[in-house]
């Protein structure tokens, strides 16, 4: 039971003396330092910061910065966010090692999609939260790193490789959360890093094949594509029996393998609105990376007499504004038309140019489209909208927005509340392991990941309480928000369906 | 969590570690006195920690020892004292290691010619260094102990080896051309002699092959802790920056009560006058320190211990000796520890009264109490029930109270275990030594029950007592037994109750009667004595104290009210001082209980009202009465929600 008995910097013993070798030191540094500099501007070339490799990532088609950083923004339009974090980590680190554990938020941060710079936001408010409210414990302090393993996660195995080499390095990596989007890249780092048995938490990896028996030690805070979806169809199902009507159905999918989220996507349309699927012929369209065209076809085929109104669109958020948008230039099928789809959809919610078409046409009253989702979390719903009680949690971490000087707006895609609750659990799991040990090893915290279970061990998020399934890893869910998108305001909430 | 409450043991060993005082070079072996599970190991552990890298340090765990000779500690030592103090160089112990060559040899000639041949033949051989590194490797053995945990690396083995290999290789023929550090030192032993330093060596031979004979052994284990000990001194003496930090090298020894442990505590004592190298704290669970401190002593903690008083002290009975008794958290401890569980499902507050009520701040228990309650939060807290609970680990499938009783008790033999259970009906250990040979404890000679690692000394002035958490959980042992069985509870009772009665111990009566449930009873005598003009207030008062702390058989489940309620029916409802009395001793005694669920507020008004009333009845001095009663009120608020 070795403890830590008071804070280090209290230890009476002073640090030994300075050996007096001074000029052969300062001889021999300034050798080094000559070598040192040649060194470095070689090195520069190769290197953005320390621990970070300049690569080229051939799915993205450019150079890209990739490793582990405390302190290194790996784009600018994250510097703030970084720059809040060093902050966050002197305070982590202020009792010297041994006081300290490390966190690491491993993501494909360069992915020039807006979900990374709200999960990052979200990961350090729940970091400074963690160390500095009366929360989840208080000891040992945790430090955050950044893990950027490229836009498209295909570095995963060198990051994941330096993350290992943490565990028992000085800043005692004791967990990972984030991990990225549901893709094989994802998986197979995960599988790498349950090797040294670090827990993985994730907060947007909404893959329904993806659980604890691919990786142990994984754990997400989101709802699965397939909780989702069971929540939708249950509200489509409920509006037929209401309106006496039933509805047919078209998949739009997404036709690359390695994107677990659009394979999830498919099989749960496939699951809960197979009905619908089947009263349309069972209609089916494929797209792929550059979609253009292939939306021009889709959209074609609506002008069929017995064109399906419900759209189950199966791709991935950053491809929907342009499917929207050829929706709303379709020449026939001048009722509303319905888009099903899953949380990814939250991304329309983001300030962006390309957004704005897709924006208007959901406002449009010419040629209308509506667009129904289950979100990650909605912060409309939990200030008590839908006649749930308001999540105390959730205005505390607008607050630690407002004081760490993060937009508070970026919480409505719900990807940060997402980050923020991953790392709570996070550290919640370190520091019910850190009873018996201060700085208890990766096992004892993936032990407590899944200790989470009943409701008393449960860890109050910002999305409500977070209890974790030991079996899958997977929250436990009940019911899930139906929404309708509207983003320039706030969303309608179609009511709370139940997931099974 | 973080181990609370350590400031003071820290402070101790940190201002006994210190060189260059005013106190002169001698330093007592400072002795942390605590029962199992109190965090005696967590200190050193947590102590080893601030020294990493700051000061050499060595820790010895003598429950832990595959090979626990005095040589065998003083390698580990050596061992330890690099690996952890590596700043300031390394420390080569030539003297120790020449020593353990000669004694490690096979039986030298008996004709001392002869023997000088066969030893300078077989010092020889280590002039290569593989044998030498092999030789040590070999001394040091696998480790088995907290000393040499991890891996003893040929660095360390060369570090300690460092100096003895010019000693040896500077031996040439059959007389050494030149003397080296760890040969000299044999010739004078810093005690200005004049031996022949191969003579020393083959006398160490001899002892070292006939160690039970005429106290050999313990002349070879002080020559080896003298030679250590020198080695040390050379050290220093070589080293700068070592001197210069003002320290002493730290040698921490866990768990010294054993053979061994007191083996090497009294050989160091014998070698180590006079020398300003090291400071040592050892731990104990009390036989060591009731052997050299008596056991009616009241001993400072580590939070009251005075260094400098003791330092002043020349003349102080303990000698060689600063026994100290680990102090227990305090309330303040467990609230910090409760702030930092984040408790939200149950209250904080009652968590915190309520472990520590049942603890009393004992460190070990203390923190898995915590750690269930956390893990089984609900309201109303009810610790009987969290202690029949198993925690969600895959750890298997024990009660947190036998996690408890593992803690405190350790592996004791059923027999044992048995005993002790009868030994804790009794207030303290003298009256548990009254009942060897007697009913309750037939066949049970004194030194048994004395010897047991239960006692606490130096808690009071008095007999030692046992930790109330360790008493509590031998009490419930005894509880389950047959109460009618001759050893259950009506009958160890009974007897006590005679006992006292029969040397004039009215409370001691009282306070046995009441552990039998007798409240009506008690309640009469202690009526008729508050109506006695002769028994001042506080007197009362503190007679009640001591017979409520009688221990209760019964399980009190449910609301403590609804108990106390029962118990004192027959009392009526008249608000008589018989009324108030009654209220006391039933309501006093089931608070008493450490067990009983959280729901004591009202259990706490009534025993506020009761003073309150029995206050307005007193005709003399009614203040302390008006005290307790303030006191309860305050209680009654902090269990409230």
């Amino acid at each position: 039971m070795t403890q830590t008995l008071l804070p280090l910097e209290e230890n009476p013993w002073p640090r030994p003396p300075r050996r007096r070798w001074g000029w052969i030191v300062a001889g021999v540094c300034a050798v080094v330092l000559l070598a040192y500099g040649g060194f470095q501007v070689v090195d520069h070339l190769s290197r953005c910061a320390p621990g970070v490799a300049r690569v080229t990532v051939a799915a993205a088609g450019r150079e890209e910065c990739v490793g582990i950083s405390d302190s290194y923004a790996f784009e600018p339009r994250f510097q703030h966010v970084v720059n809040a974090l060093i902050t966050e980590n002197e305070f982590a680190t202020a009792g010297g090692e041994g006081t300290y554990v490390t966190v690491a938020f491993a993501a494909g941060l360069t992915n020039p999609d807006g979900r990374v710079v709200a999960e990052l936001e979200g990961a350090v408010a729940g970091l400074r939260r963690a160390n500095r409210e009366n929360l989840v414990g208080s000891r040992p302090l945790i430090k955050m790193v950044l893990a950027n393993m490229d836009s498209e996660q295909t570095h995963w195995q060198e990051v994941t490789d330096d993350l290992l080499e943490m565990v028992d390095g000085p800043d005692r990596l004791r967990a990972v959360v984030g991990l990225g989007l549901s893709s094989d890249e994802a998986v197979n780092g995960m599988r790498r890093l349950s090797e040294a048995e670090l827990p993985m938490i994730a907060d947007v990896m909404t893959a329904d094949d993806i659980t604890k028996k691919q990786a142990n030690g994984f754990a997400r805070v989101n709802p699965t594509v397939g909780e989702e979806l069971a929540a939708v169809a249950q509200y489509v199902r409920t509006t037929e029996e209401r309106t006496a009507e039933q509805r047919s159905a078209m998949m739009v999918t997404y036709s690359e393998e390695n994107d677990r989220y659009a394979a999830a996507l498919s099989n749960a349309f496939k699951t809960r609105f197979g009905e619908h699927w089947k009263r349309s012929g069972r209609v089916s369209n494929p797209f792929s990376r550059d979609p253009g065209i292939n939306f021009d076809l889709i959209v074609g085929s609506l002008c069929d007499d017995d064109s399906p109104d419900l759209i189950l669109y199966g791709g991935r958020g950053k491809d929907l504004p342009a499917f929207i948008q050829y929706l709303s230039q379709r020449k026939c099928h001048d009722d509303e038309v319905t888009i099903v789809t899953g949380s990814d959809a939250a991304r329309l919610l983001t300030d962006s140019p390309e957004n704005k078409p897709a924006v208007d046409a959901l406002y449009s009253q010419e040629k209308p489209i509506s667009l129904i989702y289950s979100p990650l979390a909605e912060p409309a719903v939990l200030r008590g909208g839908a006649g749930q009680p308001a999540e105390p949690q959730l205005v505390k971490l607008e607050q630690t927005f407002r004081d760490v000087g993060f937009d508070p707006r970026h919480l409505r895609t719900g990807w940060a509340i997402m980050a923020h609750d991953a790392v709570l659990v996070a550290a919640r799991a370190i520091r019910l392991a850190a009873l018996s040990n201060p700085i208890p090893p990766p096992r004892k915290v993936r032990d407590h990941i899944y200790l989470m279970s009943p409701k008393v061990n449960g860890v109050q998020g910002a999305s409500g309480l977070i209890e974790i399934d030991p079996e899958t890893g997977n929250r436990r869910i009940e019911r899930l928000p139906v929404l309708r998108l509207l983003p320039r305001g706030e969303p309608e909430i179609l009511g709370l369906y139940p997931v099974r | 969590m973080r181990l609370k409450g350590r400031r003071g043991a820290v402070t101790l060993v940190h201002a006994l570690s210190k060189r260059d005082t005013p106190h002169g070079p001698d330093r007592p072996v400072l002795l942390l006195t605590g029962p199992r599970g109190s965090g005696k190991t967590a200190l050193l552990n947590g102590i080893g920690e601030y020294l990493d890298g700051r000061l050499p340090y060595a820790k010895v765990d003598f429950e832990e020892l595959a090979r626990d000779t005095v040589c065998d500690v003083l390698n580990m030592i050596s061992i330890d004292f690099n690996r952890h103090g590596a700043p300031y160089g390394r420390m080569a112990f030539p003297r120790l290691v020449l020593g353990q060559i000669a004694m490690a040899e096979p039986r030298l000639n008996e004709v001392r010619a002869l023997a000088r041949q066969e030893l300078q033949e077989r010092f020889e051989k280590y002039h290569r260094v593989d044998e030498l590194r092999k030789f040590f490797a070999q001394a040091v053995g696998t480790p088995a102990s907290g000393a040499t945990q991890g891996i003893v690396t040929s660095d360390l083995i060369d570090a300690v080896l460092g100096v003895v290999l010019i000693g040896l290789r500077s031996w040439r023929g059959a007389r050494p051309v030149v003397i080296g550090p760890g040969t000299s030192w044999y010739r004078h032993q810093d005690r200005g002699l004049d031996h022949d330093p191969l003579d020393v060596l083959i006398d160490l031979n001899a002892w070292a092959h006939d160690r039970d004979t005429a106290g050999n052994g313990a002349k070879a284990d002080e020559l080896m802790l003298s030679a250590f000990l020198a080695d040390l001194r050379a050290a220093f003496r070589r080293r700068r920056r070592l001197r210069g930090a003002g320290y002493r090298c730290v040698i921490m020894l866990d768990n010294a009560d054993t053979k061994a442990g007191r083996a090497f505590l009294d050989a160091l004592i014998s070698a180590g006058e006079r020398q300003d190298t090291i400071m040592v704290t050892a731990t104990t669970r009390g036989p060591l320190t009731t052997d050299v401190a008596g056991s009616n002593r009241l001993l400072p903690t580590t939070e009251t211990a005075d260094v400098d008083k003791r330092l002043d002290a020349r003349d102080d009975a303990d000698g060689h000796w600063f026994p100290v008794r680990l102090a227990d958290l305090t309330t303040a401890h467990v609230h910090e520890l409760v702030r930092d569980l984040d408790l939200r499902r149950c209250n904080g507050k009652h968590a915190e009264m309520a472990v520590y009520g049942f603890t009393q701040g004992h460190a070990g228990a203390t923190a898995l109490l915590l750690s269930a309650i956390a893990q089984h939060q609900a309201d109303p807290i009810d610790l009987r029930r969290i202690l029949e609970m198993s925690p969600q680990t895959a750890s298997g499938p024990q009660t947190y109270g036998e996690r408890l009783r593992g803690m405190l008790l350790g592996d004791l033999p059923d027999a044992e275990a048995d005993l002790l259970a009868t030994c804790a009906a009794a207030r303290d250990m003298a009256e548990a030594v009254q009942m060897a040979g007697q009913a309750p404890l037939p066949d049970v000679r004194v030194k048994r029950i004395t010897d047991a690692e239960v006692w606490m000394p130096g808690t009071s002035t008095g007999s030692p007592v046992m930790h109330p958490v360790v008493r509590r959980l031998l009490l419930q042992r005894l509880a389950e037994r047959d109460p009618g069985a001759e050893n259950g509870w009506t009958t160890v009772y009974g007897w006590l109750r005679g006992n006292a009665e029969s040397h004039g111990d009215t409370t001691g009566e009282l306070h046995h009667a009441l552990a039998l449930g007798e409240v009506e009873h008690v309640t009469e005598e202690m009526t008729r004595r508050f109506h006695h003009p002769d028994v001042p207030t506080k007197t009362w008062l503190d007679e009640l104290k001591a017979v409520v702390a009688a221990p209760c058989r019964a399980r009190i489940e449910g609301p403590p009210l609804d108990h106390v309620n029962g118990m004192k029916r027959w009392a009526g409802y008249e608000p008589t001082i018989t009324h108030s009395v009654a209220t006391l001793v039933a309501g006093l005694w089931v608070a008493s209980e450490p067990l009983i669920d959280s729901r004591r507020a009202a259990l706490y008004q009534q025993i506020e009202n009761a003073f309150s009333e029995l206050s307005g009845k007193c005709s003399n001095d009614s203040e302390p009465l008006t005290a307790e009663a303030a006191r309860y009120g305050a209680l009654a608020t902090r269990w409230g929600r």
